[in-house]
């Protein structure tokens, strides 16, 4: 695998650039030999779609993939691209070979729950990466992925599955037969028994109601106990996850779209002219959040109050031009996507003057790229209290505090030649850093 | 093929080029643009609003933002004169309330600032994709409108003086064949052209673009001045119009319309127009007005991978598809000429597409229909299958023509 996306003229080879990158991914493999085993996935994944299309299994398009459909065709520039897109991808990967035949697949998949193969089935459990995959990594993909036309077809498209996740014709997958989600091997990839509360085991699908209910299911108080609960100093995990990068001095406007992945604070804020202002050359540090057995909500990191929450619709396929082939279609290139990805921002006022305000941004990566924030402006909250949840995807975290505010970020993501150590990660409500505090405040 | 080579090879085949407003020799136009950055530095004139707009949506939109800084990245180093967005935006400031000034030196001839500023940046891997942009390309548009509007205005009319560098000087004037022209006044300040596009667009003494056979509804006669690009017969529906040779792809030129399945198999002849020529166009054929529209379409987007095929005429197939350009149909007289499509196409620096009659207005053959401000234009006209029996234009296949047509003479036989 490795030797032909290596000869084939829209992909890199596996250079540095791609193993730091893997480094960094986390929950993924560290070695380019289980990256080659994720894409082989891919391909078996995406020729399950084909045969399924082949063979008329398809349902009709959703009206969203229908709208699609039409832009690609009446947006002449749309159409070049993406059939661009479908020729640059390797004939050995092109599985779908024609637009319409991704079109086919994105539909396919959008009108299915995922399931759980075995542990290692990435694009089982994430099947509209695994269709998007190797088209969106193309050139003209990555270009594609960009065009504003483009992209909130598909956020359209990802909406119409988030209902269709929510409602109780996804409860299929939530059974203990073998591929269920409620199967012995999948209960311990998740850890339902031991960390969640679990509705009701004697009723139909345990009592979860969708496929998305189980999958922010409410983990149990007490294995996400709220450190420091009266210690402003202490500033909690607001979500599970593992350390991804860290960054101080973070300017107004830095090219993100670099290698580095340096934070742009302007672009990460959404250009919020007053709170830019604010925590221009302050502290960002991002974590990735498993799609396993990590909680899928996130919690207040401090006590005080919310003073504004912003939820922004963004880019949700596009992939760094720095970065390599990612079989996860996402996580490598998680810097950009604070940029311009789908994330909410939820700004919480600590009322002490050297803290200040925190802001805690869930981004949504791919899939559904779903958010749901529980809490409003004018609200008090205290450490530990759930803000809000991912609805299934791909979503990684990031907290932003001003300058001046932070002693220590205790949470250090992994360097170069450290990728032989256990990675930190980091539970729910778990200290992640100790701030410098004034004393004032609420 | 790489740097220096690639540019070598491709700007002969610049629109911009073959039309006359950038000159063949590459090498001016470095230090024309470093002509504009020191004038950006030197003078700070107000801030137009479109392009206070335009730093608005660099500040907002993250990957317009990542398209247009790599851009300027990669233009070549011996070739960059915009260091970055900042600086950018001063040079588009300028350009909104400058006017093309006369050169006399053909090798030295800069007419398209907008162009002579995007030249490198255009090529690169970053400036294809932010052409390409939906939020960048408006934001353009609107600088276009607003220089369009200085165009229009009176402050424009200094170029147009008897000055060495002025547009009425006696090599200008021959340049510009002015001879042939109305001269509206000229013992009157700027000879009574009222602004840079009064000149651009100024009309042409009758005499001298006789009508074609105006009894003879079969003879169809040329809409524009121009150099036959393209005589196409048998085009289809829909194409992809981005590969070599840029097959025409009639849903796209006429921007989803339906109607394009009644041309399918139909004919197109294509044109451009070059900076001396008349800037207007008439009707083909007689009939009825039944759509007049303006499509905003792209406006410095090229396909790269055509290379130079013909001089000149780089990406026109692919501009019919997505460019800004008029959408003009008209229901012939004739009938078995059904519906004639005049599509006037914006190039580069397109400041505005025209037309001069309305929906159910009547034209006859050889009629003014619309106009051209300044920027460059290329002019496509659209014929149901079965309508024409033979063009009789003259296409740049044979090297020996030089493809040059003349408003209202004969470009095709009806059936």
């Amino acid at each position: 695998m490795l030797d032909q996306m290596k000869h084939s003229p829209t992909s890199g080879p596996m250079d540095e650039t791609q193993i730091e990158r893997a480094r960094h991914t986390g929950r993924l493999a560290v070695q380019g030999g289980k990256i080659a085993q994720q894409f082989d996935q891919i391909s078996e994944f995406q020729r399950h779609v084909r045969m399924q299309i082949v063979q008329g299994n398809a349902p009709d398009w959703r009206p969203e993939v229908k709208a699609l459909a039409e832009t690609i065709n009446r947006e002449a520039f749309v159409r070049m691209y993406a059939e661009q897109m479908i020729e640059a991808v390797p004939p050995v990967r092109r599985h779908f070979d024609s637009v319409k035949m991704l079109l086919d697949a994105i539909n396919y998949v959008t009108h299915t729950a995922p399931i759980f193969r075995d542990t290692d089935s990435i694009s089982w459990q994430f099947p509209l990466s695994a269709v998007m995959n190797f088209a969106m990594m193309t050139p003209p993909g990555k270009l594609l992925m960009r065009m504003p036309q483009f992209n909130s077809h598909m956020n359209d498209i990802m909406a119409a599955w988030c209902e269709y996740l929510d409602s109780p014709d996804s409860c299929y997958v939530l059974n203990e037969e073998q591929y269920g989600w409620l199967s012995p091997p999948a209960l311990e990839y998740n850890q339902v028994l031991t960390d969640y509360i679990v509705p009701d085991r004697s009723a139909p699908h345990w009592g979860w109601k969708s496929y998305n209910d189980f999958f922010h299911r409410m983990v149990k108080p007490e294995m996400r106990p709220v450190d420091a609960p009266d210690d402003n100093s202490v500033i909690n995990s607001p979500n599970d996850g593992v350390a991804w990068a860290l960054e101080n001095f973070v300017q107004r406007d830095d090219a993100f779209w670099l290698k580095s992945q340096v934070y742009s604070m302007g672009n990460l804020l959404n250009n919020h002219p007053e709170y830019v202002d604010k925590f221009v050359g302050g502290t960002v540090y991002q974590t990735y959040v498993n799609g396993g057995a990590d909680w899928h909500g996130f919690s207040s990191p401090i006590n005080g109050k919310v003073t504004h929450v912003e939820m922004i619709r963004g880019y949700a396929w596009t992939e760094s031009d720095a970065v390599g082939p990612d079989p996860m279609s996402g996580p490598y290139s998680q810097g950009w996507a604070a940029g311009v990805a789908t994330r909410g921002l939820i700004y919480i006022d600590s009322g002490d003057s050297k803290l200040g305000t925190v802001c805690v941004v869930p981004i949504g990566l791919t899939e559904v790229s779903s958010l749901d924030c529980f809490v409003e402006a004018g609200q008090m909250v205290k450490k530990g209290d759930v803000l809000g949840q991912f609805s299934f995807g791909g979503s990684s975290f990031a907290v932003v505090f001003q300058p001046g505010a932070i002693k220590e970020v205790l949470v250090k993501p992994p360097l170069v030649g450290r990728n032989d150590q256990p990675e930190d990660t980091l539970k729910a409500n778990q200290r992640c850093a100790i701030a410098h505090l004034a004393g004032d405040g609420y | 093929m790489s740097g220096e080579t690639h540019f070598d090879a491709t700007h002969p085949t610049r629109f911009s080029v073959g039309a006359g407003y950038l000159p063949r020799n590459r090498a001016v136009i470095t230090p024309t643009n470093l002509k504009l950055k020191a004038r950006a530095k030197a003078e700070a004139p107000p801030i137009a609003p479109s392009i206070a707009a335009m730093a608005e949506l660099f500040r907002r939109d993250g990957v317009v933002r990542m398209l247009v800084s790599e851009m300027i990245d990669q233009a070549p180093p011996e070739h960059k004169t915009v260091d970055d967005i900042e600086e950018l935006l001063a040079q588009l400031n300028i350009i909104t309330r400058t006017a093309p000034e006369w050169e006399t030196d053909p090798e030295n001839r800069v007419f398209f600032p907008m162009s002579a500023l995007f030249t490198y940046m255009m090529m690169t891997t970053a400036g294809e994709a932010a052409f390409r942009n939906r939020a960048f390309n408006a934001s353009i548009l609107r600088v276009l409108e607003e220089w369009c509007a200085y165009l229009d205005h009176a402050d424009s009319a200094h170029v147009l003086n008897e000055g060495p560098y002025g547009w009425l000087s006696p090599p200008a004037y021959a340049y510009n064949e002015l001879e042939n022209f109305v001269i509206p006044d000229r013992s009157a300040p700027h000879w009574g052209w009222k602004s840079w596009n009064d000149f651009f667009h100024r009309e042409i003494k009758a005499e001298v673009r006789p009508i074609a056979d105006p009894d003879d509804p079969r003879v169809v006669v040329s809409p524009n001045d121009g150099t036959v690009y393209k005589a196409a017969r048998d085009v289809a529906e829909q194409t992809t119009f981005w590969i070599k040779g840029q097959p025409y792809s009639l849903f796209d030129m006429l921007n989803s319309d339906p109607i394009a399945k009644d041309f399918e198999g139909g004919d197109v002849l294509q044109s451009y127009l070059s900076g001396a020529d008349y800037h207007r166009w008439h009707a083909p054929v007689s009939g009825k007005v039944v759509k007049a529209e303006v499509v905003p379409g792209l406006t410095f987007s090229n396909l790269e991978s055509e290379g130079n095929d013909i001089k000149g005429t780089g990406s026109q197939g692919y501009y019919t598809a997505v460019n800004a350009r008029g959408i003009l149909m008209i229901e012939a007289d004739h009938k078995p000429l059904g519906t004639v499509v005049v599509m006037p196409v914006g190039i580069t620096e397109v400041s505005s597409i025209r037309h001069t009659v309305a929906v159910g207005d009547h034209v006859e053959k050889g009629q003014e229909i619309g106009r051209f401000s300044y920027g460059g234009s290329s002019l496509a006209t659209i014929y149901q299958p079965g309508a024409l029996n033979h063009f009789t234009v003259y296409v740049p296949d044979n090297p020996k023509d030089d493809g040059v047509i003349k408003v209202n003479s004969q470009i095709a036989v009806a059936n």
